[in-house]
């Protein structure tokens, strides 16, 4: 187990050095002269050499990208061009709104996709199945922007009974006033969400239905029920790991699109208006911390998959031999 | 089995934490600034005339020199005030009560507003002004436009608390527009060391020092709250609390004002602009001048572009037709209206009897096959982040292929748009667009504005010869108001002969806003410099 936690650490590793480089060189290679945002016009040749020098901005690519990693190592990831103000706090400031809605987000498509999923696979091929698998797959498919408006449009224009932005009304602090403006933003991350878990448990619930202790537990006389929530819905649910792993990410980072459109202050608007204004130290800290966090997530499924089923462990270890 | 079953605890910690996380934003929020006593402050009580205006973000710091944004420059122009602002009709003054300028045209003495303030009692005075000039030299590693011009040494002198003085090095005509766009900072409240700004927490928490007519009371996480101050030099404002809240994107905005959940808005379309007409019973309209110049620009060294002649480029100007393209792209004329110079009529030194250009189809033709600019295919670039660009890209490249010329249109948001668009002339981006539409605005007062940078081709290579650009170099350092306009007649001629910048409409800044709301129009600056007085709510 120890030399399998190993070798995925190292790869864990490899795969943060190459993120870091490869965004690096994006952000590099954009178009544009960052060290245009540094000098103005008034500035002589010399002062303007001057200011590039200090920032390093006169040297090449690597050697930006080894002074940048250096300090990043020892956790500064430097400050923003915008507002001149250290990063990392910037990001902390904003990681609650993007955790509560994320994290309901997340919470709400576990909900509702579990019994759906699961139903789907149990009645394969039947009118609910075929009605469950369709929503699915136009969940897939609507862009969340566009359902987002959609939204915005029904519930906030026509009804007017949700608020379409921010995340509180100003002078109402009230955990009823957030839930309020949480719920189109929630539901809007939720139908994509919802639509792959779906599709992925009904997948994982046909093949569990298949397996010899589905028919040892109908030879004992359980009820359909209890065979589908007691001993398929387990056996169902472990894939669901490594998706949540993957969306670990998405946890913390939070959504371009979502944040922007229903103005929730959360770390995805932010990084949007650093995008825009390329402030490129928010820029990398952003997707250095969305591809750890992808990469983490990652990691541990893999460890939970390796504990959970040890022909994974060995595969890995004969991998070797 | 056991191993699974331990996998979905595992699966469940994973959940937790993620659980956790969400419990500890309530942490974090307690460490934002804000306090319980604000937060029931802002609770609307019936009588409570309340403002609110709409963000696109949320800026992390009410800094005020660091407007580098619509939305910060609309979230601090509450509480932090300009000295004074330029206007068609001469200065509006705000921290400074009066500006002389000596005859020369080389001095300039800045009187502050004996009254003037900060929140925190303390008065503003000349070290409030020297400590922004040092921040912003500080920040920026050398010279700024205060304290450098024209490659010479601008001599700052404190002549006591309330006044101050400029000397330049020679005359300079926008240096009027320089000090409009000066926002003091309290020097106290950093002991007069500018070098403690950046580290500071200072302008991220309630009770900061402001100058305005409000101070901040709340910073919420999607939100500011500001709070009419009774001390104000100004007078004190009809409307209590100013809320800045940040709405999505896309057509969200539209939907907060029609919910009442915003004040005001924009309006930049047609549609629009009939819509709020005619339910008047719901809404105030108003329309003030944006004092902006929306322009065609020619890259003369773009890939076709850089080997076609001025008659070419003549060829494309007389196939324009303005009054199409304000017809299309805006639809209304109360939007915008067809410009005949690159000045605006804001600017004294416009010249309406400009000619401009007018369309001529069968000129256009003719020049466009001498000059080989027929059959030629041309890279046209927009900002897709500016209202009605896109419209405009559009007519112009059907006008255009009616003098046989393929436009290829591409889109760029604001940070891909700028740095192609003002690259120098040695960077490969210069070399990647032919056309390409901008705008300048705020372009009002006795001076050019922005335009020098352009005649000059100092901002980018604009195409001007020689001669146009020393002519104002000219025109900047002539002191004789008589002489200066004819200067500047002449320029504006001369600029049009040679065919780089296409002037194509003048825009107005159209806003809607909530039937109790009145007195938006109270100021003849927009957006930015909204006279907060004149505000009211009933």
């Amino acid at each position: 187990m120890w030399k399998y936690c190993l070798k995925k650490t190292a790869q864990v590793v490899i795969v943060m050095i190459l993120i870091s480089f490869f965004s690096f060189a994006i952000v590099y290679f954009a178009p544009g002269d960052i060290s245009d945002m540094y000098v103005n016009p008034e500035m002589t040749e010399e002062q303007k050499a001057n200011v590039i020098a200090q920032l390093g901005l006169d040297k090449s690519m690597t050697e930006q990208y080894f002074a940048w990693a250096k300090r990043a190592v020892h956790g500064d990831l430097g400050v923003s061009l915008s507002n001149k103000s250290a990063v990392w706090p910037q990001f902390m400031q904003r990681l609650p709104a993007t955790i509560i809605l994320m994290g309901s987000s997340m919470i709400l498509s576990l909900l509702l996709a579990i019994p759906l999923g699961l139903w789907s696979g149990y009645k394969k091929n039947s009118w609910l199945d075929n009605l469950i698998s369709s929503l699915a797959y136009m969940g897939m498919s609507i862009p969340s922007f566009w359902f987002g408006m959609l939204l915005i449009i029904v519930f906030a224009a026509v009804l007017k009974v949700l608020p379409s932005s921010g995340m509180h009304t100003v002078g109402n602090v009230s955990a009823f006033d957030t839930f309020q403006h949480m719920i189109l933003p929630c539901i809007t991350l939720s139908i994509g969400h919802v639509a792959v878990y779906i599709r992925y448990i009904r997948a994982n619930t046909i093949g569990q239905l298949s397996e010899e202790y589905v028919l040892t537990a109908e030879a004992k006389g359980d009820s359909q029920t209890k065979i589908l929530f007691r001993h398929v819905l387990k056996n169902t649910l472990l894939p669901i790991i490594t998706l949540m792993g993957m969306n670990l990410a998405s946890l913390v980072c939070g959504s371009f699109i979502v944040e922007s459109v229903f103005g929730w202050p959360g770390i995805g608007t932010f990084a949007m208006s650093a995008i825009g204004s390329r402030d490129y130290p928010v820029i990398m800290a952003y997707v250095m911390l969305s591809g750890f966090l992808l990469v983490v997530g990652n990691f541990i499924a893999d460890l939970l998959y390796a504990f959970v089923d040890p022909r994974i462990k060995r595969g890995g270890a004969s991998g070797g031999k | 089995m056991k191993r699974r079953a331990l996998a979905l605890l595992c699966a469940g910690i994973l959940a937790v934490g993620m659980l956790a996380g969400c419990g500890g934003s309530s942490d974090s929020k307690d460490s934002s600034a804000k306090t319980e006593e604000s937060k029931t402050e802002t609770t609307k009580k019936s009588g409570d005339s309340t403002f609110t205006v709409a963000m696109g973000y949320m800026p992390n710091s009410l800094q005020p020199s660091a407007q580098s944004s619509d939305d910060l420059v609309s979230a601090i122009r509450p509480i932090y005030e300009p000295l004074f602002a330029e206007t068609k009709d001469g200065l509006e003054y705000y921290l400074a009560d009066k500006l002389d300028i000596s005859e020369d045209g080389l001095t300039y003495t800045l009187h502050i507003n004996d009254k003037a303030t900060w929140s925190d009692g303390e008065p503003v005075t000349v070290k409030d002004i020297k400590f922004t000039i040092d921040y912003g030299v500080l920040a920026y590693g050398g010279p700024t436009s205060f304290t450098k011009v024209n490659g010479g040494d601008v001599q700052i002198n404190e002549i006591d608390d309330k006044t101050m003085e400029f000397v330049l090095p020679s005359v300079f005509d926008n240096y009027v527009r320089t000090l409009s766009q000066f926002y003091p900072m309290p020097a106290h409240a950093f002991d007069n060391d500018p070098s403690k700004i950046d580290d500071s927490t200072y302008f991220k928490t309630p009770g900061m020092a402001t100058s305005g007519a409000y101070v901040v009371s709340e910073i919420n996480e999607d939100s500011f709250v500001y709070t009419a101050r009774d001390d104000y030099y100004r007078g004190t404002p009809s409307v209590k609390k100013v809320v800045m809240k940040t709405i999505g994107s896309g057509s969200t905005k539209q939907i907060e004002f029609e919910n009442g959940g915003i004040d005001y808005m924009r309006v930049t379309s047609a549609e629009d602009l009939k819509k709020y007409k005619e339910e008047s019973d719901k809404y105030n309209m108003y329309s003030i001048s944006e004092a902006r110049l929306n322009y065609l620009q020619l890259n003369p060294h773009g890939p076709v572009m850089s080997t076609l002649s001025q008659d070419a480029r003549k060829a494309i100007f007389l196939a324009l037709d303005k009054d199409a393209i304000v017809d299309f792209a805006w639809g209304s004329d109360e939007l915008a209206k067809p410009a005949n110079s690159l000045i605006t009529p804001d600017q004294s030194i416009y010249n309406k009897d400009c000619k401009g250009y007018n369309v001529n189809l069968e000129e256009a033709k003719k020049l466009a096959k001498s000059s080989g600019l027929e059959g030629k295919e041309l890279t046209y670039i927009y900002n897709s982040d500016r209202a009605n660009m896109e419209a405009v890209a559009t007519v112009v490249q059907q006008q255009l292929a009616e003098i046989g010329v393929k436009v290829n249109i591409e889109s760029c948001d604001t940070s891909t748009f700028f740095p192609r668009f003002f690259a120098s002339k040695d960077k490969e981006q210069a070399t990647t667009w032919d056309l390409g539409t901008n705008g300048w605005d705020s372009q009002r007062g006795s001076n050019c504005g922005q335009a020098i940078s352009y005649f000059t081709n100092r901002l980018c290579d604009c195409g001007y010869s020689d001669e146009v650009s020393g002519l104002a170099q000219k025109a900047m350092g002539t002191a004789d108001a008589k002489e200066k306009q004819e200067l500047w007649n002449t320029i504006q001629d001369k600029a049009l002969e040679e065919c780089w910048e296409y002037p194509l409409t003048y825009t107005n800044f159209v806003m809607v806003s909530q039937k109790n709301v009145t007195g938006l129009d109270g100021s003849s600056v927009v957006p930015e410099f909204i006279d907060y007085l004149s505000i009211h709510v009933d």
